[in-house]
């Protein structure tokens, strides 16, 4: 913005963020003649120097002033008189639009337009308070409002509202990892960022809801497509960053919470966030699991909040914090902005964005750990999340029995349905459970015998001296109540008979009584399965058909839960 | 002794000791302590609360971990011990205080668990 008083003009003039929609609603325009009650001036690394107008009145509208008054000339710093080229370019990337351009009136407008005076009383005509922090020194408190690129040196106080989790990435460039806060002073909010090295310097120092002093750190334009903070820049820490606690801050907006009691989270529509605080009644061991997406591994572990509407609900958390949660004293967790999901009933999960908080300092918090020693405790609270084993696949394991299965009609649409079951094979059907296939990488077709030492595949169209077995098992399963006819392929055959393809292939050639023995073996062995039913059609006759997608030993500590669960979900069922 | 092996015998935790005075039960608890006259030892079970098992002669091994022990309830409500075997924890922990839920359910049913408390 070019600003000019009627006798100079200086062109590096920039509108605080808060003062934007004055340009938005064309209010501020060319030729306008303002009154400016608040600025900050900067010096650049360069030496040039940045007004930032912090406070700004429109007395004339541009369109009210035919044009530039007076005959100003560009403002040089000590004279204030001869006119000297100001830097050329001006701020390389001026957070307005270029248009805007507005020449206030000269002194006989009345204007109170100030150009910057002598460096030394810059500091006064801010507005900025001068604080002490602990270090002794003083310094220069600027409002989040002002921040923007062209400041090197500032210092904001300012609350942490937000703080994420530590992620981490990995690519073609290296790896690292990095975290976020948001922090909030009366003039705006603000997101900052702190990578690898500041990670581990800022990450244990910062804390939800306290104030800091935020001293110096990169400046950039704010990627909107990650946040919802309304600024448009955001802060990099720097290795030069400082962060001091600042212990009297009360009038500094806090952290507020719209807590959902749990009961009502059921009429809350999935993937909306909420904050809920409640006790953490119980807890499942930390699981590591792998993303499907990026097969990167991550840990997960789910925990189960009560309040005071007597219901629970299942609470995912993800990552570091996943590992670390210890919730054997049954604290209070309040939880900022958690993902409603509809997986099992209602559940929650802690996003990135989310904010864990044990045992808040909060008058929400005290009630509910008074109310919970004293009656809380013995309520048997009621489940609005579903049955689920904290198995590793991803959470998206829905146990069934082989009953449930049927009679639930899995398989009968037109898409595939899975499901999992704890399952004791009951019979083996040796017949044709291995069939002589293509050795070609990748292909299992299988190869036709042509009396002549070779073997053709028809895919690849080419004929092999040799051929690789590939197991095609029928195996029936049973649980308590039902049985089920399962095709197993190469893994899961494998996994259930103990040996490898390869292996019982030459076993059923030269020694079939051992090769017997093993399917013998295997007979009232459990696995935990898990089943692909569909309805398949051939020559017009539909039959269901189970695939064993994954057959896995028994995770007896996870089954166990799975079956006191269950036990206490009927027993209340029951009442 | 012998004879207690024979038939069923409740699970229990320490805390339910006095109900079964004189009658066979099974404990399952961690290694506490062992007396040093070697003929005691101490079982903290998944409440985290004691057992005292008390042995015929001392013990000639050494125990650790989690140990399952079969004995009759005494009229200090320590158990007598009959047979003890030790946990093998090497590839997995055993959970007590899942053990502790299950021991809960066994005795919440009765009905479906007859054996199991119904001594």
């Amino acid at each position: 913005m070019l600003m000019s008083d009627g006798v100079n003009t200086l062109s590096s003039f920039m509108l605080a963020t808060q003062l934007n929609p004055l340009v938005d609603d064309q209010s501020l325009t060319a030729h306008a003649i303002c009154q400016i009650n608040r600025f900050i001036v900067n010096t650049l690394k360069d030496g040039r120097r940045v007004v930032v107008l912090m406070e700004l009145e429109v007395l004339w509208p541009g369109s009210a002033v035919p044009t530039k008054i007076g005959n100003p000339v560009p403002y040089t710093e000590g004279t204030g008189q001869v006119g000297r080229q100001p830097p050329a370019t001006g701020p390389p990337a001026d957070p307005l639009p270029s248009k805007p351009a507005p020449q206030s009136g000269g002194p006989e407008a009345g204007t109170l337009t100030r150009y910057p005076g002598p460096s030394k009383l810059l500091g006064n005509a801010g507005g900025s308070s001068i604080l002490n922090t602990p270090g002794g020194s003083q310094v220069k408190v600027v409002p989040i409002a002002s921040l923007n690129p062209y400041q090197s040196k500032w210092t904001i106080c300012a609350r942490v509202t937000q703080k994420g989790q530590i992620r981490t990435w990995s690519n073609s460039r290296g790896e690292g990892k990095l975290f976020s806060v948001e922090m909030v002073d009366e003039s705006g909010e603000i997101r900052a960022t702190a990578f690898n090295d500041q990670v581990d310097k800022f990450f244990p120092l910062l804390e939800l809801n306290k104030v800091y002093y935020f001293s110096k750190g990169s400046l950039k334009t704010a990627n909107k497509q990650y946040t919802a903070v309304k600024n448009d820049y955001e802060i990099t820490f720097t290795s030069e960053t400082s962060v001091i606690p600042c212990e009297d801050a009360q009038h500094l907006p806090t952290v507020q919470f719209d807590f959902v009691a749990i009961g009502d989270l059921e009429n809350v529509s999935k993937d909306s966030f909420v904050d809920v605080i409640g006790i953490c009644k119980s807890y499942e061991d930390a699981a590591k699991i792998t993303i499907r997406s990026s097969s990167r591994e991550v840990f997960k572990r789910d925990m189960h909040l009560m309040d005071m509407s007597g219901k629970m609900v299942t609470v995912t958390l993800w990552g570091a914090e996943a590992e670390t949660f210890d919730g054997s004293r049954q604290p209070v967790v309040a939880i900022r902005g958690a993902r409603v999901s509809d997986f099992g009933g209602r559940s929650l999960s802690v996003v990135s964005s989310s904010t864990v908080l044990v045992n808040p300092d909060c008058p929400q918090a005290f009630k509910l750990r008074g109310w919970f020693d004293s009656e809380g405790q013995l309520l048997e609270s009621t489940s609005i999340s579903s049955g689920r084993g904290g198995l590793a696949a991803g959470g998206s394991t829905t146990w069934k029995t082989l009953h449930e299965a049927k009679s639930e009609n899995l398989g009968q649409g037109d898409k595939a349905d899975y499901f999992s079951c704890v399952g004791t094979v009951v019979y083996l059907r040796k017949e044709n459970c291995m069939y002589q296939a293509c050795p070609s990488q990748d292909c299992n077709k299988k190869v036709i015998d042509e009396q002549n030492g070779l073997y053709r595949c028809e895919k690849c169209d080419r004929e092999f001296p040799n051929f690789k077995y590939r197991m095609i098992l029928s195996v029936n399963i049973a649980d308590f109540q039902d049985n089920q006819w399962l095709t197993c392929f190469q893994e899961s055959a494998e996994a259930i008979l103990g040996q490898n393809t390869a292996y019982l292939g030459e076993l059923k050639e030269k020694n079939e009584q051992a090769f017997d023995e093993i399917l013998q073996n295997a007979n009232f062995t459990s696995h935990e399965f898990r089943i692909r039913v569909k309805l398949e059609t051939f020559n017009d006759e539909s039959r269901l058909k189970a695939t064993a997608v994954e057959v896995k030993p028994v995770n007896y500590k996870e089954y166990s839960k799975r079956l006191i669960m269950n036990i206490r979900k009927n027993a209340a069922r029951l009442g | 002794m012998a004879d207690i092996l024979e038939g069923p015998r409740v699970r229990v935790t320490a805390s339910q000791l006095a109900q079964y005075v004189g009658k066979p039960v099974c404990f399952v608890g961690r290694l506490e302590k062992i007396h040093q006259s070697g003929k005691f030892f101490f079982l903290s079970d998944g409440e985290g609360k004691n057992a005292v098992i008390e042995l015929n002669s001392p013990l000639e091994e050494e125990i650790s971990g989690v140990i399952e022990v079969v004995g009759r309830v005494t009229n200090q409500l320590n158990i007598m011990c009959s047979s003890y075997i030790q946990f093998k924890e090497d590839k997995n922990m055993f959970d007590l205080s899942l053990y502790n839920e299950a021991l809960k359910i066994i005795h919440e049913f009765p009905e479906y668990y007859p054996f199991s408390t119904n001594v």
